[in-house]
C-alpha cells in the first residue's frame, strides 16, 4: 500500500537523520585528529583532509615528536605536555578500574539490603540519589578542603575514594532494580535446601543480575573515565587524568592544539569501547525470565 | 433491535497456523450460547473476529442475514464485555454509562433516556454516583453490562468475563448474569474455558478443539450424550472413566466387556466389532455394600471428598475407576460392589473418536 | 498421634504494620496431609513462609518434631517448600533445578543421576531435564518444581498452591498423584490452597484460615457438616451453605423454629440459651424438592431458574421473600421453572447465633486443634 510505503521511507529517513546527528562529533574527532595544524581550524571548514597526518598521536605517545613540535611550530608548549600521555591513561586506567570495582561491590551490597531487608525504609533509595541532583560545583570546594585536610588531595587513593563516593548513589538506584527483577523466592528454595543467605546471594541471584552489574560497572566506569572537574581541582601534577591530559594540550601562541587533543580523545574512548565490546553479551536482559509464574 | 448471528465456513489464519477451520453456527434471537474449549481452541479469535476486532481469513459473519465481515468494529452494533469487566473505576457509574454513548455521539436527550431506561431495568439507581473503584463484584457486573446495554447493541459478547474471580463470587455472578440476559431478552454470545460457567447459564453450548467445533448441544445433551471422546473428557468434573473394552454384536443389542464387567448389555449402536473404548461418568457408576445383580466385586483405593458427595475410587483391572456415593459411604480398603448403568455408557470409536450413536431399531 | 509440627501463638506483622498472622496455633501430626484453606491474603503463604525461616517472626514458637525451630536457619529446619510463584532457578537446566538440593548436599553424582529420573519418570517431566525453565509450559514449571520440593526426604513438606492456575484435567490428575505420593511416603505435609475441593478431597485435616487465624480445625467431614461459624459455612460448599433467619422459642414439644416460609419443631433439642438472633444453616443438597406437596416437602416457594451443571442441578429458590440455593440430582424430576415444594431438617448444631457469629453447640474441640485418633484416620 502507498501510504504504508511513505511511512516507511518517513522512519528511514528520520533514523539517518538522528545516526547523523549522533555520528557527527565522532567523525568530527577522528577527522581533526588526521588534520595537518593548518588545517584545525581552518575556515572554511576542512571536511575531509587531502593531507592526512599521523603527527597528533605521535605528540601523544613520544615526548621527542612533541618537543620538536614544540620547537617547531607552536614556540612554547607546556612542560606537561612535553611529556606523554603514557602516564595520563595509567594514571585513570587506575582510578577508574579501582574506583568503578569499589563502587559497584559496595553497591551491591547496599541495594540487596535495601530491597530484601527494606534497610531504611521505602525512600531511602531515593535519598541517595538526590545526593547527585546538586551540580558537583557546588561540592567541590568543601571536598577541596577536607581533601587537603586529610592530605588526600593530588594522591590515587583520594581520586578512588572520590570517585566512589560520587558514583555509588548511581550503583545502588541501578543494581537495586536488578536485584528487584530476581524473586526472592528463589533465595528462599536454596537456603531451605542448605545454603546460608551469602551463599545464596552469591551463587543464586548474582549470577541471575551479572547481566546488570556489568551494565552498571560500564556506566559508573565511562562516569569515571570521563570526569574532569574533580580531577581538576582535586590533582596539582602528581596525578594525572585522561581528560586533565586532553585539557593540558595547549600553547602560549598557537592557543588549543585542537588536532592533538583529538587524537588523545580518539586515543581515550578506545579502552570504553573495548570494555564495552567485552562484557557485551551480558548485557542482554531477560535473564530472569522462567523464574517464576506470572 | 434482538438479532439473529449465523456464522459460515468462517476461517483464521495466522501464516502457518490455521486458529479458525471453517466453522458453521447459528444463534437464535434471544439465544445464549456458549463458546467453550481450552486455551488455544479458537474460541477466543471466533469472538474477536465477530467483534470486527481480527478480519477473517474466510468465510461470512452474518447479522440477521446481512454480511458484516466489512463493516467495521464500530458500526456493527455488536456489545462487548472484557476480562474482569473493565469499570472505569475513576468514574461514576453514570459515567460509566455515558462513555459508550458520547463516544457514539449520541444527543444529549436521547443519552439521558438510555440511561434512565437501563438504571431502571438493571437497578441501578441508588449507586449512580459511586465511582468504580468502589464497587463490589456484583454491582460492577451490572455496570459494566448496563455500559454495554445502553449502546442498545444486536448482539453481546461476553469473553471470560469471570475467569480471575473466585468461586463463590462466580456462583452468584452466574445467577444474576443469567436474569439479566434473560429478562432483556438479549442474544449472548459467551466464549469461556470454565464448563460450570459455560452449563449453568447456557441455552446451547459449542464446545470447540483446535479451531473446530466438536459438538453444539444443550448443557443436558454435551453432559449426557457427547459427541466425541474429547467432549466426553472435557466435560465433567471428576472427569469421565475411560476403560478400553471388546465390542460385540449380539442380536439386537451390543455386548461390552472391559476388564471388570465381562458382559455389558449396551443398545445396539453403529460400532463395528472389536477393540474401542467405553466411557461412563462417575455418577452412572453405583456403589453398593453388598452384592447387587449386574455388580462386581472390587476394593475401593482412594477416597476424595467433595463435600456434598465423594468420589470413590476403586480397583478397576489395574487401572482405577472413580465412582461417586454418599459422604463416608466407603474408606480405602473396603470392600464394595460395582454396578455399571448401560443405558448411560458410551462406547467410544477407536478409529475415529466419536462415541457411536444408536442405531434406530 | 505423634508429635509432629507444633505451632503457638504464631504472630507476624509485615512494615506498615500490616497483621499477616494473629495468634496461629496448630499441631500436625507425623504423617498427617493437612490442609491450609482460606481466602486470598488470609496469611496462608506467609504461615509456610515463616515456618521455613525464609520470613522472620513476631512472636510464638514453632516446633517440628521436637525441635524448636524459631532459632534455626532455614537450611537447618528440615523442611522442603514449594513456593507459590514456583521460583525455578532461570539459569539452570531442569535436571539442575530438581537436582539442586542434593547438590547442595554434596549427595555423589550417580545418586543424584538415579534420583532425579527416578522422581521425573513419576512426574512424567523427563523431557524437560535438559531445557531451561523458560521453555516450560506453566504446567511443566509446576511439575519440575514439585520434584525440586520432594527430590530429598524433608521432615516437613510444604506446598503453596501447587495446582493453582493447572488446566482442570491436569489439577484432577495430580490431586490423586499427591494423594498416591503422600500415602507412600509417610510424608507430613502441609497443603495451602484456596480451592476447597483440593482440601476437601485430599486433606486429611483441614484449618481454615481467615484473617490470619483458624477460623476452624477439622476433617473435611466436620468442617463441611459441622461448620464453626458462618463464615466457614459460607466458605465451603459449592454453593455455599444457606443461612436462612430464624426466629427460636423453646416450647413442650421441643425448640421451635419459624422462618420465612417456614416452620419446623426441633424435637428432643438439648436445653440452652436461645440467641436473640438467629439463622438455620442448611446444606444446598439437605433440602428436599417435589412438584407436590407432601410430608417431606410442606413448604412452598418458587423455582426461579435451574443451573444444569450435568451431574447435578443447582436451583434458585424463593421461599418466602428469601433466596436459597437447592442442589438436586441431574436426573431428579423436578425438571421445570415455577411453583414447587421443599421440605428440610434443622439440627441444633446448625443453629446461628447472629451476635458472635458462631453455630450454637458447635463442637469447642472443632475450633482449636484434634488430638483424638478418630479425626484423623478417615483417610
Amino acid at each position: 500500500m502507498p501510504g504504508s510505503r511513505l511511512g516507511t521511507f518517513l522512519k528511514r529517513f528520520a533514523v539517518v537523520v538522528a545516526m547523523l546527528f549522533a555520528f557527527f562529533p565522532i567523525y568530527w574527532l577522528l577527522a581533526t585528529s588526521i588534520k595537518p595544524v593548518e588545517e584545525w581550524a581552518a575556515w572554511p571548514p576542512v571536511w575531509l583532509t587531502e593531507n592526512p597526518t599521523l603527527q597528533n598521536y605521535r605528540i601523544v605517545f613520544f615526548p621527542e615528536a612533541a618537543r620538536a613540535f614544540a620547537a617547531e611550530e607552536a614556540g612554547s608548549l607546556d612542560y606537561k605536555v612535553s611529556g606523554s600521555a603514557w602516564k595520563a591513561f595509567q594514571d585513570s586506567a587506575i582510578i577508574s578500574t579501582l574506583a568503578t570495582f569499589l563502587s559497584v561491590a559496595f553497591g551491591t551490597l547496599a541495594a540487596y539490603s535495601i530491597v530484601r531487608f527494606r534497610t531504611g525504609g521505602e525512600n531511602y533509595p531515593f535519598q541517595f540519589l538526590t545526593v547527585r541532583m546538586m551540580p558537583p560545583i557546588a561540592v567541590v570546594v568543601p571536598v577541596v578542603a577536607l581533601f587537603s585536610m586529610l592530605r588526600l588531595a593530588d594522591t590515587y587513593f583520594g581520586m578512588i575514594l572520590a570517585y566512589t563516593a560520587f558514583t555509588l548513589p548511581f550503583s545502588i538506584w541501578m543494581i537495586r532494580s536488578f536485584i528487584e527483577e530476581a524473586p526472592a523466592e528463589l533465595e528462599g528454595v536454596a537456603m531451605i535446601h542448605g545454603m546460608s543467605r551469602l551463599e545464596a546471594f552469591v551463587r543464586v541471584t548474582l549470577p541471575l543480575i551479572r547481566g546488570g552489574i556489568l551494565a552498571t560497572a560500564l556506566f559508573i566506569f565511562i562516569l569515571n573515565w570521563s570526569e574532569f572537574l574533580f580531577a581538576l581541582v582535586l590533582t596539582s601534577g602528581h596525578v594525572v587524568t585522561v581528560t586533565l591530559q586532553v585539557a593540558n594540550y595547549v600553547s602560549a601562541s598557537s592557543g588549543k592544539l585542537y588536532g592533538v587533543q583529538a587524537a588523545m580523545g580518539a586515543i581515550s574512548t578506545l579502552p570504553v569501547i573495548f570494555f564495552g565490546y567485552l562484557i557485551q553479551k551480558h548485557l542482554v536482559r531477560g535473564l530472569t525470565f522462567g523464574a517464576v509464574k506470572r | 433491535m434482538i438479532a439473529r448471528l449465523e456464522l459460515r465456513q468462517l476461517v483464521k489464519r495466522y501464516a502457518e497456523v490455521e486458529a479458525v477451520r471453517a466453522i458453521d453456527m447459528s444463534l437464535a434471537p434471544g439465544e445464549f450460547l456458549s463458546l467453550l474449549g481450552p486455551s488455544g481452541c479458537g474460541k477466543s479469535t471466533t469472538l474477536a473476529m465477530i467483534a470486527g476486532f481480527e478480519k477473517p481469513s474466510g468465510g461470512t459473519i452474518l447479522v440477521d442475514g446481512k454480511p458484516i465481515n466489512d463493516v467495521p468494529p464500530g458500526q456493527r452494533r455488536i456489545g462487548m464485555v472484557f476480562q474482569d469487566y473493565a469499570v472505569f473505576g475513576r468514574l461514576t457509574v453514570l459515567d460509566n454509562l455515558g462513555f459508550g454513548l458520547e463516544a457514539q455521539n449520541v444527543p444529549r436527550s436521547e443519552r439521558r433516556r438510555r440511561i434512565a431506561e437501563i438504571v431502571e431495568k438493571l437497578e441501578l439507581r441508588d449507586i449512580l454516583s459511586r465511582r468504580g473503584a468502589g464497587l463490589n463484584m456484583s454491582e460492577m457486573q451490572r455496570v459494566a453490562l448496563a455500559r454495554v446495554l445502553v449502546t442498545e447493541p444486536r448482539l453481546l459478547l461476553l469473553d471470560e468475563p469471570m475467569s480471575n474471580l473466585d468461586a463463590s463470587m462466580r456462583s452468584a455472578l452466574r445467577g444474576e448474569l443469567k436474569l439479566i440476559q434473560r429478562s432483556l431478552g438479549q442474544t449472548v454470545l459467551y466464549v469461556t474455558h470454565d464448563q460450570v460457567e459455560a452449563m449453568s447459564m447456557s441455552d446451547r453450548i459449542a464446545v470447540m478443539r483446535d479451531g473446530r467445533i466438536e459438538q453444539v448441544g444443550t448443557p443436558d445433551e454435551i453432559y449426557h450424550r457427547p459427541a466425541t471422546r474429547f467432549v466426553a473428557e472435557f466435560i465433567g468434573d471428576p472427569p469421565i472413566n475411560i476403560f478400553a473394552c471388546t465390542v460385540k454384536r449380539s442380536g439386537n443389542g451390543t455386548a461390552v466387556a472391559t476388564a471388570l464387567h465381562d458382559a455389558l448389555e449396551l443398545p445396539l449402536s453403529d460400532v463395528p466389532d472389536g477393540e474401542h473404548s467405553l466411557g461412563i461418568r462417575p455418577h452412572d457408576l453405583h456403589l453398593s455394600k453388598a452384592p447387587m445383580r449386574g455388580a462386581v466385586a472390587t476394593t475401593a483405593r482412594f477416597v476424595e471428598k467433595l463435600g456434598a458427595e465423594d468420589v470413590v475410587h476403586v480397583d478397576y483391572g489395574g487401572s482405577l475407576a472413580a465412582a461417586i456415593a454418599a459422604p463416608g459411604f466407603a474408606f480405602p480398603g473396603d470392600r464394595v460392589w460395582l454396578g455399571v448403568d448401560g443405558s448411560r455408557a458410551h462406547i467410544i470409536r477407536s478409529d475415529n473418536g466419536r462415541v457411536a450413536t444408536a442405531e434406530a431399531a | 498421634m505423634s508429635k509432629g509440627l507444633s505451632l503457638v501463638g504464631l504472630r507476624k506483622t509485615y512494615p506498615g504494620s500490616i497483621l499477616a498472622l494473629d495468634g496461629i496455633d496448630l499441631a500436625v501430626g507425623e504423617g498427617e496431609f493437612f490442609a491450609i484453606l482460606g481466602p486470598t491474603n488470609s496469611g496462608k503463604s506467609t504461615l509456610l513462609k515463616t515456618i521455613a525461616g525464609v520470613e522472620p517472626v513476631d512472636r510464638g514458637s514453632m516446633e517440628l518434631f521436637g525441635r524448636r525451630l524459631n532459632e534455626l536457619e532455614p537450611r537447618e529446619r528440615k523442611v522442603s517448600l514449594l513456593f507459590q510463584n514456583i521460583a525455578l532457578f532461570p539459569d539452570r537446566s531442569g535436571f539442575e533445578n530438581i537436582a539442586f538440593p542434593m547438590r547442595v548436599a554434596k549427595r555423589p553424582g550417580g545418586e543424584i543421576k538415579a534420583r532425579v529420573a527416578e522422581i521425573s519418570a513419576l512426574l512424567r517431566i523427563d523431557h524437560l531435564l535438559t531445557r531451561l525453565p523458560r521453555t516450560f509450559s506453566g504446567g511443566e514449571q509446576q511439575r519440575v518444581a514439585i520434584a525440586r520440593a520432594i527430590v530429598l526426604p524433608a521432615d516437613l513438606l510444604m506446598l503453596d498452591e501447587p495446582l493453582t492456575n493447572l488446566d482442570a484435567r491436569i489439577r484432577i490428575a495430580l490431586r490423586l498423584a499427591f494423594k498416591k505420593l503422600h500415602r507412600d511416603s509417610g510424608q507430613t505435609l502441609l497443603y495451602v490452597t484456596h480451592d476447597q475441593v483440593e482440601a476437601l478431597s485430599m486433606a486429611d485435616r483441614i484449618g481454615i484460615l481467615h484473617q490470619g487465624r483458624f477460623a476452624q480445625i477439622g476433617t473435611p467431614d466436620k468442617i463441611y457438616f459441622r461448620p464453626a461459624s458462618e463464615f466457614v459455612a459460607r466458605f465451603i460448599g459449592s454453593p455455599p451453605m444457606n443461612i436462612l433467619d430464624v426466629k427460636l422459642t423453646m416450647e413442650d414439644g421441643g425448640l421451635r423454629v419459624r422462618g420465612q416460609g417456614f416452620e419446623t419443631i426441633m424435637r428432643g433439642a438439648p436445653k440452652m440459651a436461645l440467641p436473640a438472633s438467629a439463622a438455620a444453616g442448611i446444606r444446598p443438597e439437605e433440602i428436599g424438592v417435589a412438584q407436590e406437596a407432601g410430608p417431606e416437602t410442606p413448604h412452598p416457594g418458587t423455582v426461579v431458574w435451574i443451573e444444569r451443571l450435568g451431574s447435578h442441578r443447582i436451583l434458585d429458590v424463593r421461599l418466602g421473600a428469601q433466596m436459597l440455593k437447592v442442589r438436586t440430582r441431574a436426573d431428579h424430576a423436578l425438571d421445570r421453572e415455577g411453583p414447587a415444594w421443599f421440605g428440610f431438617g434443622i439440627s441444633p448444631h446448625r443453629i446461628l447465633d447472629r451476635a458472635t457469629g458462631l453455630f450454637l453447640a458447635a463442637d469447642a474441640q472443632s475450633q482449636t486443634f484434634a488430638t483424638n485418633k478418630e479425626e484423623t484416620a478417615c483417610v
